[in-house]
């Protein structure tokens, strides 16, 4: 088992990769869902208006 | 296959599978952290430092299954015109630029107390950073056109040419001088490491593996409804 907080001179490496990966990883993830999310809002607000506007053409 | 191209049988798939995915990614990325940072010994050479294996190995596993993700996609499109594999290349190539500049970060951290240097320019890192750039080129080619379709045949062409990279990244240790280490775990005599470096490592690549399906699958929904926009925005256009 190893001390976590203590890994010596190679202390900053391991952490400046496993922080590098997390940044990464989260950081894509967070983009994607936000980005969906914002395209599925956008394509709900959207139908309404097709309904409204082919309800207005029909009367 | 073409049962999977209705967008909404695709959507609700993918719901079947996220909350599975989910799962696998919590409990797999839970159990390989702790092994790989309380559970597994260092290295009797490279002492702490062999912990950023755990996370630079699957980092570099996943940027070539992407970009096998990518081209088979782009084989797909271009064979067969399946129209939900133009939004898989596209939904999967930023997940693969992603774990490529994670591979090549993570192995420049581990190379400097390992070998003393972060770069060097050999076959392997050499290879891997050709695929990065294959990746920066495929995205940036989708960007380049209006035409969404042209735009993804162009780009599905670049992914195919491309794909000879991958098994020169694979066997690069074997055919040149090379500071990295001959493969030690996908080996046709099995893995020549000890199983508490494998377990963490085998762990923290289903971790990625199910991180990939996630996002994946994400970023193919936001595709599907960029696709539905611009369609309701075309129709809106027409009507006026």
């Amino acid at each position: 088992m190893t001390d976590l907080f203590d890994m010596g001179s190679v202390g900053p490496f391991v952490w400046g990769a496993y922080g590098a990966t997390f940044v990464g990883l989260a950081g894509l993830a967070v983009i994607s869902l936000r980005a969906n999310a914002q395209a599925a809002k956008e394509v709900e607000r959207m139908r309404p208006k097709r309904r409204r506007n082919k309800a207005e053409e029909e009367n | 296959m073409h049962r999977f191209a209705n967008p909404a049988q695709f959507n609700r798939l993918a719901d079947r599978i996220l909350p599975w995915a989910k799962f696998v990614l919590a409990a797999s990325l839970l159990y390989g952290l702790y092994l790989a940072f309380l559970g597994s010994p260092p290295d009797r050479q490279q002492g702490e430092s062999v912990r950023i294996m755990y996370v630079h190995v699957p980092a570099a596993w996943m940027a070539m299954f992407c970009y096998m993700v990518v081209a088979g996609a782009s084989f797909t499109e271009i064979v067969w015109r399946h129209p939900l594999a133009l939004l898989a290349g596209k939904a999967a190539a930023p997940i693969g630029a992603t774990f490529t500049a994670l591979a090549l970060i993570t192995g420049a951290l581990w190379g400097k107390p390992t070998w003393g240097t972060y770069w060097q320019w050999d076959g392997r890192m050499t290879s891997v950073l050709v695929l990065f750039f294959l990746y920066l080129g495929y995205m940036a080619i989708w960007r380049s056109m209006d035409e969404e379709d042209k735009a993804g045949r162009a780009a599905s062409i670049l992914a195919l040419v491309g794909v000879i990279n991958i098994p020169i990244i694979k066997f690069s240790v074997e055919w040149w001088n090379t500071l990295h280490q001959p493969a030690s775990v996908l080996r046709l005599d099995g893995p020549t490491i000890d199983s508490s470096m494998l377990w963490p490592l085998l762990l923290m690549a289903l971790a990625f593996k199910a991180y990939f399906v996630i996002v994946f699958l994400y970023r193919m929904k936001l595709e599907i409804n960029r696709r539905k926009l611009t369609v309701l925005r075309m129709s809106q256009v027409n009507r006026r």
